[in-house]
């Protein structure tokens, strides 16, 4: 399906790619991935993607690829994030700090070496959902950071600690579960949406588990996390078919050791990285690496990209980008200056997708659902503003004179089409001698730059 | 190219069974339900982003706990355009007077709902959504309307809206809205797809029927460019996006919502002056929207009503302003409606926390719109607005 074209990649920015194209290695493994391959690897792991990341991925196998973004991925910020978040939760600039936050992750998104790891941190933040709708700036920051320390690590530890999360416990209402008036909020989702999914659990185990995370407490002033002992319900329950006088952690560790987690949350993770629909065969295989590791998320992670499916041509473009990544992919791939990025969450948000703010504890939906005639329109919206910033910030650089265009070759356009589209293009290019900034305008406007 | 309408004739069919119950609902929902709601009528859904101060725009002059709970930013009870002997306009909705004397512009008071929130984003989600603030609901108050009520099979879009933002209310699965901006839906990026393209991902198809919607949607509003409006619109923010809203009407597609949004009404700090501000310019533009709808003879057929998160706190601030509230007034103005005030006005002695206790849930309203406007059969409205009765105040109720 896809055109047999040979690709190569140059540095990081689209400018050089134009000006200064980098030749091939020298010498290239046989089972070096082709420039589609690396772009594809690139697309469904990162945001955009930049040519230098592409570039990097290059003489590598499709294993030593993977590895190598895994290896690369971080536990903290690449950018230091401002001192508020270490302050007092008391804070009384909540409200501006509420507006702020989505713009500092967009800052991050759009420097980080690692972008798989933001991607993981948004995957988090769109699975163990919390929002500004009840839970603090600082808090949400905090929650953020939580994610990010545990992007790729032990599925059981994160959901621990998710669990006496200060965000997630405002947010699912941990503190008015009382001893003698249990709430089940957290207990409830905890179930459906973070570890086993509908029918996997009975309303009885809700019942049982809320009853075993009563005293949960998280000191809203501070942050701190306690178990009041006064306030838990320390009877006998029975989660799951145990019974025992259980705690919240207790019942966190039964409801971790159900044979049906492992593919529940290998198939979100499917979904979010290699297809809309997961091949049964190959989850499963994915679901045995995750198994035998203790399930660690990283094992997982790697066996899901180095799948059949993943590397099918027909694969390609079966994904919709976010609009978080479809705003971060645009600013990189158009050079434009990631200082200015904060101010484009305010797009993503129009999008859809209001980053701290999920519309309810399930999430986004994704997929199509991110597409439809408004959404759409806005994506147009973004990208005449990003193309006006590049020929007002950018093509000055570049252009033999004031005002003008600079014109590029064919063999130029077919490396941005392959560069910025994971299809072929789907409109007809415009007659007449190309330009750089008009056929960046007008393959951000083709249908498939909205795919992955 | 329209999946969206089998959508939503799909679920029409289960709607009959499953809201309506009979055979008979069952056949007026597979024979022409939507010939009988009332799509020629339009809503202007006018959102006071930000969250306007009610106390500020429908004054209790006469109410002496009015000063003591504003004794810097209170308007004086000389400077309020009086409406009754008790309630008056703030002065810069002066404009506003001869729908009043005209009486098709209705007030309803103390709007809110139980447990109120504080948050613009919470508080907007429940007024958007139409929920409780112990519930959480991901489409639009209107779209569940427009997709249980069948409404709108002859629009171009079920909402267009104007310039940006305000469109959450009428999101649902099934639902179809555009972005109208600078008088143009934007469809200059849009081309055939090249041959092979049906045989591509099925996430290219959706993005397809997508273009093939907007294409479709800009093909029935291309009359709207062509409206030359007889009166001058003031040229700010407010003014363009009403002057949108009249072309739109005055062009004669057929759109049953038309979603506008003004703003910041946030006023944190010196709302004295912003709110002045705001609210000149605001009546200033529903002044002009009036008078071309009436010179047209169309103002039978809109209906304009604002909304906002919540209302603003009883007492003022330390920095001159108003901190989040709860119970606000809106305005319901056009030729259909029955002027006056509906409601009563929330004490402002028995507050809570220093808030309005509410009294007419704000899902009235959507009730009102869903029935007595839009036509919208009763079990569908009531399928989302269980509870909340219809106010009085449309003249011509569409009867199903």
């Amino acid at each position: 399906m896809r055109r047999p074209i040979a690709l190569r990649f140059g540095a990081a920015l689209c400018v050089p790619l134009i000006l200064a194209l980098a030749a091939f290695p020298a010498v290239r493994p046989a089972a070096a991935l082709t420039g589609d391959e690396a772009r594809h690897l690139a697309a469904r792991t990162g945001f955009g993607p930049t040519a230098a990341e592409i570039d990097a991925l290059l003489p590598l196998t499709r294993a030593q690829a993977v590895d190598t973004l895994l290896d690369g991925l971080r536990t903290t910020p690449f950018v230091p994030p401002p001192d508020w978040v270490n302050g007092s939760p008391v804070d009384p600039d909540n409200d501006i700090h509420k507006q702020a936050l989505p713009g500092i992750w967009y800052g991050e998104m759009a420097v980080t070496p690692s972008p798989l790891t933001e991607r993981l941190v948004l995957f988090w933040h769109n699975h163990f959902v919390s929002s500004f709708d009840k839970v603090s700036a600082i808090y949400m920051y905090r929650q953020n950071a939580l994610f990010r320390a545990n992007a790729a690590g032990s599925f059981g530890s994160l959901l621990h600690q998710v669990a006496r999360d200060p965000a997630m416990m405002l947010y699912l209402d941990s503190n008015s579960n009382h001893g003698s008036t249990p709430n089940e909020n957290f207990a409830r989702e905890m179930m459906e949406l973070f570890t086993l999914g509908e029918g996997n659990y009975s309303e009885t185990d809700v019942r049982e588990a809320a009853r075993a995370f009563t005293g949960w407490h998280v000191d809203t002033k501070t942050g701190i996390f306690a178990v009041n002992a006064k306030d838990h319900d320390s009877g006998s329950k029975t989660v799951l078919g145990q019974t025992g006088k259980w705690g919240g952690d207790d019942v966190l560790d039964i409801v971790l050791q159900q044979p049906v987690l492992p593919s529940f949350v290998a198939a979100k993770f499917w979904r979010e990285f290699v297809s809309p629909t997961p091949n049964p065969a190959e989850l499963q295989m994915a679901v045995g690496a995750f198994q035998s590791s203790g399930l660690q998320i990283k094992p997982l992670l790697r066996a899901l990209l180095l799948t059949p499916t993943f590397w099918d041509p027909a694969n390609r473009g079966s994904l919709v980008k976010s609009p978080t990544e479809f705003v971060i992919g645009t600013f990189r791939n158009a050079s434009l200056p990631a200082s200015e990025i904060a101010g484009a969450a305010g797009s993503g948000a129009r999008m859809g997708q209001a980053l701290f703010r999920p519309p309810n504890v399930k999430g986004w939906p994704g997929y199509l659902a991110w597409i439809n005639s408004e959404t759409l329109t806005v994506r147009s919206g973004v990208i005449e503003n990003a193309m006006h910033q590049f020929k007002s910030e950018v093509l000055p650089q570049l252009a033999p004179a004031p005002g003008k265009d600079v014109p590029i070759a064919a063999t130029d356009v077919a490396q941005l089409t392959a560069l910025l589209l994971p299809l072929p293009e789907t409109y007809t290019p415009r007659p007449g001698a190309p330009t750089l900034a008009a056929v960046l305008d007008y393959l951000m406007h083709d249908p498939a730059y909205n795919l992955k | 190219m329209q999946p969206h309408l089998l959508d939503r004739r799909g679920f029409l069919t289960c709607a009959g069974c499953a809201v309506a119950g009979g055979s008979l609902a069952l056949a007026g929902f597979a024979g022409g339900a939507r010939a009988a709601t009332r799509p020629d009528r339009t809503l202007v859904l006018l959102h006071l982003s930000g969250g306007n101060d009610g106390l500020n725009t429908v004054i209790p002059f006469a109410d002496p706990a009015y000063a003591k709970l504003r004794p810097k930013i209170g308007i004086a009870p000389d400077k309020v355009v009086t409406l009754s002997p008790s309630l008056g306009l703030h002065p810069a909705l002066a404009s506003l007077q001869p729908a009043w004397a005209a009486k098709d512009m209705a007030i309803v008071l103390g709007l809110g709902y139980p447990n109120p929130d504080f948050s613009h984003f919470r508080s907007g989600d429940i007024w958007q959504s139409g929920s409780g603030s112990d519930q959480t609901m991901s489409d639009g108050w209107a779209g569940r309307l427009f997709v249980n009520g069948g409404m709108a099979s002859q629009a171009v879009a079920d909402t267009v809206i104007v310039n940006t933002g305000a469109g959450a209310a009428f999101q649902a699965s099934g639902a179809t809205s555009v972005v109208l901006q600078n008088g143009t839906l934007n469809t200059g990026w849009i081309q055939a797809p090249v041959a092979g393209s049906a045989s591509r991902p099925a996430s290219l198809q959706g993005v397809l029927a997508s273009d093939a919607e907007i294409i479709a949607a800009a093909a029935g509003l291309k009359p709207v460019s062509g409206v030359t409006l007889p009166v001058t619109f003031p040229k700010t923010s407010i003014g363009n996006t009403l002057a949108e809203a009249a072309r739109i009407i005055l062009s004669g597609v057929t759109v049953p919502a038309i979603a506008a949004q003004d703003g910041s009404y946030d006023s944190h700090h010196d709302q004295l002056t912003m709110q002045n501000q705001r609210l000149t310019d605001l009546g200033a533009a529903i002044a002009a929207f009036r008078d071309t709808l009436i010179g047209a003879g169309k103002w039978d057929k809109v209906l304009l009503m604002t909304f906002a998160e919540f209302g603003r706190r009883a007492y003022e601030n330390g920095s001159g302003g108003t901190d989040h509230g709860t119970a606000n007034a809106h305005f319901l103005l056009g030729g259909g409606v029955q002027g006056g005030f509906y409601g009563t006005y929330p004490s402002l002695t028995d507050l809570d926390n220093g808030n309005l206790k509410f009294t007419t849930d704000y899902r009235q309203l959507y009730s009102t719109v869903g029935t007595s406007w839009w036509g919208v059969p009763a079990s569908a409205v009531a399928a989302s607005f269980t509870s909340f009765p219809a106010l009085p105040l449309i003249r011509n109720p569409a009867s199903i």
